[in-house]
């Protein structure tokens, strides 16, 4: 067997067995989805039984009239069909007239529901969440109408679906868990929540295109598309209103002990998030590259080579507090060997710039910057690495085979080669180094209030001073008003507000990233 | 360095291979100068011994060409008169190569140095992903010729040579990679002319080619030849007959002692007595296509 | 010998020195390539230097601490001088559970499809949500897990847990009786004596859900609800709680954040199976649940190994997740609690450097954030070797 030659021996006998398997009824396996699909159905029935009696309970706008018991009835014995048809009872097979009555009651009823409120006149309704499902069965069922043998849905319009149904699911949860009044009514929406779940899991596998184990990894992808989804939602609502209303204060603000100061602002976190870039930029991206070359380029397959690499490759799995811890230790603490350091650096710059760098025992943004710029450095040698190793070897023969010399070969083949994946190795490192915050806290970043320097611009000695005294940046600005949003609750929205922004830097330069390296693997190819 | 003379080639047809008694005293291989000379070489990968025994002399203005069955070792030797195995991690050679006199594994020796004298051309095209201009000028560019004028001039000299100047003369800043292969190789030959090498090592250049782009090259190898010392290996009997002055024949024989099979040099002579009345068993087998 | 047009090509006599090269560009290639070497050993640097700051400290801590107060003791409180470790690593391995326990499914469960199932289309709108999240900064995390999480999920939960757990079994239970009753219904080749039994076993497992379901009821009406206890009996009505935070939305947040990481190495591991045991399963008829199943997944196994310890890695080190979410500001009780305030490892050491920009407290405060981290180091280096095994078991196999 094809299989057991690939050395997959036990595989292929395993193969073989589940395959004899899947064929028959009444197997364990058959049984066991059976009975997770009829208990599904089921829960879905009493699920939506529950809801509508609790939200009659609360006279919500749900429930009055006879439309939605109307429409939860169809939707019930639209449940029972599945059932029945899950169980046999209905006979084997796909047919015509049960797709239709399927579809047509999920239509129906959602559509009444969905015109009741519009009729109503009343817009703000969470009932227009079923617009999505409703759009999507309409077009299952004109699919369906079209090919008397029905083909399979477009694997999106699945995605679609079972997004829609996910959220619809959870919007619904999250309705009924925020209606306090009603008599444990919140549990019943839970159940309900988790019913529509599976009965979407349930129709997918009626509709005998998916499989229980396919819907299932899709829904692990699709939770956490909904995670994403409400995060950003979330975030962003909570920090809009803030920025809506003072865009230009909250931008040029600086750090305050009331929330509704007026001069409550991100800018000395935009400063000093700035900075701590300039400095991974200066340091980081030289130093990784040039170790990465070396690694790839120049070291020979000794042990000590090994070494290096495990070095790298463990430092990049350090949690970020440590680097803090080293950063506290080398610039803000020190033992005599690094106050030695400090004093040279100090004299050097003194005597260039006439302003000290360093301060000992204080924290600084030097500290910050070059602590960041040695938590981000194992990441760009990784990356930087992986870009030379792909540089294919019969460009530097051909080099080689001109006379090059090393340097040569790298200089003007590999690096040009790499150039767009270590472009993106870096670009992605430095966005990481913009959003830790732990490592700054450790070396002493300020999260309460922080003395507003006059400006950067206003003058040489004013600008170069910066770098010794204390700073923050904006996770630090986010962190500091989080924690005092327990007290202050004003500072939330606040905080949420320079989520956006830092959110806004963030995902810019990821994006950007990912684009130039599809944008250079399409040009390769 | 010396420089390339520009020659226009009129006539591509190509060479008869003559009877070595119509060969001019002045053109006979035993005469000619003896640009390597092999005693003894073995190659090692580590503790894989490559190919063993190596003894040969390669004459200028000759092509001299290595074949044998794969795995035997070719590619190996011709790599390392350009130093080129020194790439690979574990590759040592025991024995002597000599370059006009020079031990060219002698510690002094820069492999720098020895790759532009000597340069390659290599199985597959391997262009930069440069304009066609700046992969001739590669060479002349990092032998420190700065001025545009003189490249421009060794680049149409270079491609000249390559019998490649009149199909790229407009074009010379597109993208080296959107030619066809044949074309590449061409580019990779005019690459290696362009920094006046003394010997050109070509290792199976036209494998990765049709026929017809081969048959352009084997006319281009009859023209080098005059100005350069070519070694070629090769898989395709024929192409070396067709094209070499001398052929070296290289089979792998299972080692009894290390349990590896290692490529050595059969038997060395004029092409013409090789393929006519080879003097050791196994090439006649290999030549009349007993086996390989 | 004279018709040698060759001769102005030959190049005069060679000599060694001729082939050494120019000294100045030798000389300039070693200075390049010390270069290099030197920016190579900085990270050997780095390394020296984090393992000499941590066990610097940290070795004052150890040599000086009275090693009663590190154990047992009512909990972490440092600048008090209570330095009880197992309360740190207690929460640190709350967090770290709950964490995998949400992005070890969805992860994986997001790799799986996106490797074997998704189509191309879908693969290009999809990955780049992982890629998104993968970028998202943990503070945000943080922001989301206290100001979201926390109110909507677990403290919702928290109260109710065990009531939706019962109804939940109730519900299946009534299903499983439901199918059996119908596939028995339909079996006609019973006989009457059959038939009876099942009636009677019918009738017992009814009875039985029922009491089952009655019993879940009354454990939500009859208990009272102790103030200050979070995993208490359910409610009735939501009393509003003070937005605090917990160890279970601070774990939520950092499983939401680890699942890209696990999704990626995964899909690495999957990607590194050959399609040719793919196409052989496939040709031997099986679907493609079956063959992702049996042959893909079996044969990746090193590397999801390796996902989940990168990710339990990667859990462990969460920093500021907890410090915001966690629920406990500068010091926390002992508590085996998901649904309790807490300190992890790693919040435990950002909370002792906040609030003034030196770490002040009694006797061995400093020194025992170094202990700490000492601790922390030593855990993930071990999980990060340990996954490096495995991932170079999956590239040995391939």
């Amino acid at each position: 067997m094809a299989l057991s030659t690939l050395g997959g021996g036990d595989i292929s006998a395993r193969v073989e067995q589940t395959i004899q398997r899947r064929g028959s009824d009444g197997t364990p396996l058959a049984t066991l989805w059976t009975t997770l699909a009829a208990g599904g159905a089921v829960l879905a029935i009493i699920a939506m039984f529950a809801t509508w009696y609790a939200a009659a309970r609360t006279a919500n706008a749900l429930a009055s009239g006879w439309l939605p018991p109307f429409a939860l009835v169809l939707i019930v014995i639209a449940g029972l069909a599945l059932v029945a048809k899950q169980l046999g009872v209905l006979g084997q097979g796909r047919r015509i007239s049960s797709d239709l009555f399927v579809y047509g009651v999920g239509i129906i009823s959602s559509g009444a529901l969905i015109l009741r409120q519009v009729a109503k006149g009343d817009l703000n309704n969470m009932v227009y969440v079923l617009v999505l499902p409703l759009v999507f069965l309409l077009v299952a069922l004109v699919r369906s109408l079209r090919n008397p043998i029905s083909k399979p849905m477009l694997e999106l319009e699945q995605v679609a679906l079972g997004i829609a149904s996910i959220g619809t699911a959870l919007i619904i949860v999250k309705r009924l868990i925020d209606s306090e009044h009603a008599a444990g009514g919140w549990v019943w929406g839970l159940l309900a929540g988790l019913a529509v779940i599976i009965a979407a899991l349930v129709a997918c596998q009626y509709l005998g295109i998916l499989s229980m184990f396919q819907v299932m990894l899709f829904g692990a992808l699709a939770l956490s598309t909904i995670i994403l989804i409400v995060l950003l939602v979330q975030v962003i609502g909570d920090g809009w209103p803030v920025l809506s209303e003072r865009l230009g204060d909250f931008w040029s603000g600086t750090l305050r002990s009331r929330s509704t100061d007026d001069r409550l602002g991100i800018s000395q976190g935009i400063i000093g998030s700035f900075w701590i870039a300039v400095f991974v930029v200066v340091i980081a991206f030289p130093i990784g590259i040039a170790a990465a070359v070396y690694l790839e380029e120049y070291a020979p397959r000794n042990w000590f080579t090994n070494v290096l690499d495990i070095v790298v490759r463990n430092l990049a799995g350090v949690p970020s507090v440590v680097y803090g811890l080293l950063g506290l230790f080398l610039f803000v603490k020190g033992t005599a060997i690094t106050h030695w350091f400090i004093d040279r650096i100090n004299s050097f710059w003194m005597s260039t710039f006439d302003s000290s760098l360093i301060e000992k025992g204080q924290s600084t943004l030097f500290a910050g910057g070059v602590t960041l710029a040695i938590l981000v450095l194992p990441i760009v040698i990784i990356t930087a690495a992986e870009a030379v190793r792909a540089v294919p070897q019969s460009l530097r023969e051909g080099a080689f085979g001109v006379g090059a010399t090393k340097w040569e070969v790298i200089r003007s083949q590999v690096l040009p080669f790499a150039a767009p994946g270590i472009l993106t190795g870096t670009l992605l490192a430095l966005s990481r180094a913009v959003g830790e915050a732990a490592p700054l806290i450790l070396v002493g970043a300020i999260t309460g209030r922080l003395a507003p320097r006059d400006s950067m611009f206003s003058g040489m000695e004013d600008f170069l001073g910066q770098f010794a005294d204390r700073f923050t940046a904006m996770p630090i600005v986010i962190v500091g008003w989080v924690r005092n949003a327990g007290i202050d609750e004003g500072f939330g929205p606040a905080a949420g507000a320079a989520i956006v922004v830092l959110l806004v830097f963030v995902i810019m330069m990821n994006s950007v990233a990912v684009l130039l390296r599809n944008y250079f693997e399409k040009k390769r190819a | 360095m010396s420089t390339v003379t520009p020659t226009t080639p009129t006539d591509t047809t190509k060479d008869v291979a003559l009877s070595i008694d119509e060969v001019p005293t002045a053109k006979r291989p035993e005469s000619a100068e003896i640009v390597f000379e092999t005693k003894d070489l073995s190659v090692y990968y580590s503790a894989f011994r490559a190919v063993r025994d190596v003894n040969l002399d390669v004459r200028q203005g000759q092509i001299t060409a290595l074949i044998g069955p794969s795995g035997c070792g070719k590619s190996t030797v011709l790599r390392s008169f350009n130093r080129m195995n020194d790439l690979i991690p574990g590759a040592r050679v025991e024995g002597s190569l000599r370059y006009r006199g020079i031990d060219l594994y002698d510690p002094k020796v820069d492999p720098v140095e020895v790759r532009r004298r000597i340069g390659m051309v290599f199985q597959k095209p391997n262009p930069f992903p440069k304009s066609i201009f700046d992969n001739v000028a590669y060479g002349p560019r990092i032998a420190g010729i700065k001025k545009k004028g003189e490249l421009t001039d060794i680049v149409e000299a270079s491609l000249q040579r390559a019998a490649l100047w009149d199909e790229v003369k407009d074009r010379l800043s597109a993208s080296a990679t959107g030619m066809s292969g044949g074309q590449q190789q061409r580019l990779c030959i005019a690459r290696a002319i362009a920094s006046s090498p003394d010997v050109l090592l070509m290792d199976e250049p036209c494998s990765a080619l049709d026929p017809i782009a081969t048959a352009r090259i084997e006319e281009l190898m009859a023209e080098l030849k005059h100005d350069y010392t070519i070694m070629i290996v090769t898989h395709n009997m024929q192409q070396a007959a067709r094209v070499s002055d001398r052929t070296a024949f290289f089979t792998a024989e299972l080692d009894s002692q290390t349990d590896q099979r290692t490529g050595l040099l059969v038997e060395y002579d004029a092409t013409t007595t090789i393929f006519s009345n080879p003097a050791d068993e196994r090439t006649e087998n290999y030549i009349t296509g007993r086996f390989g | 010998m004279t018709d040698f047009s060759l001769s102005d090509v030959v190049p005069p006599a060679l000599t060694t020195d001729a082939l050494a090269g120019p000294r100045a560009r030798l000389r300039k290639e070693a200075v390049i390539r010390g270069v290099f070497f030197a920016a190579a050993l900085v990270s050997v640097l780095i390394s020296v230097l984090i393992i000499f700051s941590l066990i610097k400290e940290a070795w004052t801590f150890i040599t000086q601490v009275d090693w009663g107060v590190t154990w047992g003791e009512v909990g972490w409180f440092p600048r008090r001088g209570l330095y009880d470790v197992p309360t740190l690593l207690v929460s640190s391995i709350i967090v770290t559970v709950v964490a995998m326990l949400v992005a070890g499914p969805l992860g994986l469960g997001a790799a799986v499809y996106l490797s074997e199932y998704a189509s191309r289309r879908t693969r290009a709108i999809l990955k780049p949500v992982l890629e998104v999240l993968a970028g998202v900064p943990s503070v945000v995390l943080g922001f989301f897990a206290l100001f979201f999480i926390s109110p909507n999920l677990v403290e919702k939960i928290g109260r109710n847990g065990w009531l939706i757990i019962g109804y939940t079994i109730t519900a299946f239970a009534v299903a499983g009786v439901a199918v059996w009753a119908l596939r028995a219904w339909r079996d006609s080749s019973a006989d009457s004596v059959t038939i009876f039994k099942r009636v009677i076993g019918l009738i017992v497992m009814i009875a039985l859900v029922l009491v089952l379901f009655l019993w879940v009821n009354s454990v939500a009406k009859d208990c009272t609800p102790v103030p200050g206890d979070i995993a208490a009996c359910p409610s009735d009505s939501a009393f509003t709680v003070k937005r605090s935070g917990q160890l279970a939305a601070a774990a939520i947040g950092v499983g939401i954040l680890t699942i890209p990481l696990v999704a990626s190495v995964a899909e690495d591991a999957l990607a590194s199976v050959p399609r040719q045991l793919r196409e052989a399963s496939a040709g031997l008829g099986a679907r493609k649940a079956t063959t992702t199943r049996q042959v893909v997944l079996p044969a990746a196994v090193s590397g999801i190994v390796a996902a989940f310890i990168i990710g339990i890695s990667r859990a462990l080190g969460e920093t500021m997740v907890v410090f915001m979410a966690g629920g406990a500001a500068d010091a926390a009780r002992f508590t085996s609690s998901p649904f309790d305030g807490g300190l992890t490892m790693t919040a435990g050491m950002a909370s002792l450097a906040t609030g003034t920009d030196s770490v002040v407290g009694e006797g061995l405060t400093f020194q025992s954030l170094y202990f700490v981290g000492l601790l922390l180091f030593l855990l993930t280096l071990v999980l990060n070797v340990l996954a490096g095994r495995f991932v170079a078991r999956v590239r040995e196999r391939y």
